[in-house]
């Protein structure tokens, strides 16, 4: 198994590397925009022009807390996070069965007498390394940023970390999907419109529930419903509903994933 | 069942359906050990489908399917443990150079590294060095099928299966490479190969089964099956007889002095006959394996069209 991970890593690293940097960059410029707002009074006062639907985007529809890092949780709401490492794992998903199938190259290997299960968790493995490697780059990014401006003592690293955790587990969980859909797909294109189609709808829902009333109770239905960096912050604890969901989502995805490979038929 | 029988390979009324698509309509086949056996029929008869349900790839619907006595579903893990496997599409994901794909292939089986005969396959295959340290993305598919045997067959495996193990292959390396399989043979070993190719088949297989819309429509040893077809004999005679009649032969065509002659079985009657009278040429046409497919299928199609 370790042998299927490493291989898969492996494949992986540029995108990974690429994917980590480009978060952890724009996290560090998030905190010079901070600044070059000019501080919290500014912003504060620059916010209340907010329309209301961009302030759902970012969840902040009750403003941002009045602190630096409220203005850091509210901005890893931008979509700009959510679409580089959802498409990372959703990536890493269709390559794990769907692609292998397409292209044939998944015969030669399994043939090897290990049982199906042992070749795609190591897959799901990197996808999971791959998620947390992201959400740690995102809090690097910020941490940095937040030591080079020196408003370090305004951040609350250990809040932010607790967002990351949180970030972690949304895209575990969208990785998940992602997963068994590939795992019960035999086209790698498929797999990346039917998964990015699943993750944008679901966006979409949740959004809407955010800005128009009879939408408001299909958010529980998405993911991104219990992905709230900012009131984490605000509220100051671990969200452990929110943990608990997608945490959930993604094991049963997962080892639903594991199971169907397991089963299917591997043929186009 | 096997394993009290002494096959290597035994199937038995397994049927397969891809949605709409009956794939398999309940194959029989029953391979010994020690065997090299063709496995022979057109595009979408069924071929690769049985394959794949004998590796454990995919599921039957019906039926037994065993490989080394283990069932090939159930059993698939420990198969393949004993078990060697060319696919028909050789493909390689991940960005591999040749070598990182046979050490991958090998750690996969528990044997990491390159081993002395991983080295001899790689010569006598020709598949030199230089080309292992190239990215196989740009393997040429006559590289990229040696590169397969060589992952198939460096572990010595007690069976062989393998959906097109001659395509793409240079005339050399093809004799090479059933030089290989005489030798697995040797060795006690059991080659089970799917095949185009049918001169190939001819050449290094003792048994073939023909397969047509995923049903066997005939097996046997290779030689009996062409002893029990129909041949097609030119005459040119001198001067034509009056009358023909000899069991077992039909006159065909008819153009002046040259007759085309459709002869089933003991060659002897003809022979005899044609003693009694003066030819000028005589043509007796070898029927190789794939003559004898095509008239097979040209057969059956008469029939199922009358």
């Amino acid at each position: 198994m370790l042998s299927v991970f490493r291989q898969t890593l492996r494949a992986y690293r540029a995108g990974l590397l690429a994917v980590c940097a480009g978060l952890a960059a724009v996290s560090l410029v998030i905190v010079y925009t901070f600044e070059a707002f000019g501080g919290l009074e500014a912003f504060g006062d620059l916010f209340e022009l907010v329309p209301a639907p961009i302030a759902a985007l970012f969840r902040a529809q009750g403003g941002f807390g009045s602190t630096a890092t409220g203005y850091v949780a509210a901005d890893y709401r931008h979509p700009f996070y959510i679409i580089a490492t959802v498409a990372f794992v959703i990536t890493v998903a269709s390559g794990a069965v769907a692609r292998e199938i397409e292209r044939g190259s998944v015969l030669m290997l399994l043939a090897a007498p290990i049982p199906r299960w042992r070749y795609l968790l190591p897959k799901l493995a990197v996808l999971a390394a791959g998620a947390g490697a992201a959400a740690l780059a995102t809090w690097l990014g910020t941490f940095l940023g937040a030591a080079l401006t020196g408003i370090g003592g305004s951040i609350d690293n250990g809040l932010l970390l607790l967002t990351q955790l949180n970030m972690f587990a949304l895209v575990l969980a969208a990785g998940g999907v992602a997963a068994l859909i590939s795992s019960a797909s035999s086209d790698g294109g498929q797999t990346v419109v039917w998964s990015a189609g699943v993750a944008t709808v679901m966006y979409l829902v949740d959004f809407l529930s955010l800005i128009w009333g009879p939408a408001e109770p299909l958010g529980p239905l998405t993911l991104f419903h219990y992905y709230d960096p900012l009131g984490v912050v605000q509220r100051g604890e671990i969200p452990w509903r929110d943990l608990g969901v997608l945490f959930g989502v993604a094991a049963a995805t997962l080892g639903a994933s594991l199971v169907v490979f397991q089963r299917r038929d591997i043929s186009r | 069942m096997s394993a009290e029988s002494g096959a290597a390979i035994e199937v038995a009324g397994v049927r397969k359906r891809f949605g709409a698509v009956e794939a398999l309509r309940g194959v029989d086949l029953r391979v010994e050990r020690g065997e090299v056996f063709g496995f022979l029929g057109p595009n979408g008869a069924g071929k690769t489908t049985t394959i794949r349900i004998l590796m454990g790839f995919v599921r039957r619907d019906e039926g037994d399917a065993s490989v080394l006595g283990l069932d090939a579903w159930r059993g698939s893990v420990a198969l393949k443990a004993r078990v060697g496997f060319l696919p028909d599409v050789v493909a390689f994901g991940g960005g591999f150079t040749g070598q990182d794909f046979l050490d991958y292939a090998a750690s996969l089986r528990g044997s990491p590294g390159a081993s002395r005969r991983q080295a001899e396959l790689l010569d006598r295959l020709q598949l030199p060095r230089a080309a292992l340290r190239r990215k196989v993305r740009g393997y040429s598919s006559g590289m990229a099928k040696k590169l397969g045997l060589v992952q198939a067959m460096q572990h010595d495996p007690e069976a062989l299966i393998m959906d097109e193990p001659t395509e793409a292959l240079d005339p050399l390396v093809r004799q090479e490479l059933f030089a290989l399989l005489r030798e697995a043979q040797g060795r006690g070993a059991t080659v089970f190969m799917s095949s185009h190719a049918l001169p190939d088949v001819q050449e290094v297989c003792g048994r073939v089964a023909l397969i047509r819309g995923g049903r066997i429509v005939e097996t046997g040893d290779v030689d009996a099956l062409r002893e029990g077809k129909t041949r097609v004999m030119l005459v040119e005679f001198r001067a034509p007889p009056a009358a023909f009649d000899v069991p077992g032969v039909d006159v065909l065509s008819r153009e002046g002095n040259r007759w085309r002659l459709a002869v089933s079985g003991d060659v002897n009657g003809v022979v005899r006959e044609l003693a009694r009278h003066d030819l000028a040429d005589l043509t007796y046409e070898r029927l190789d394996l794939d003559e004898l497919f095509l008239r097979y299928y040209e057969e059956r199609d008469g029939e199922e069209g009358s």
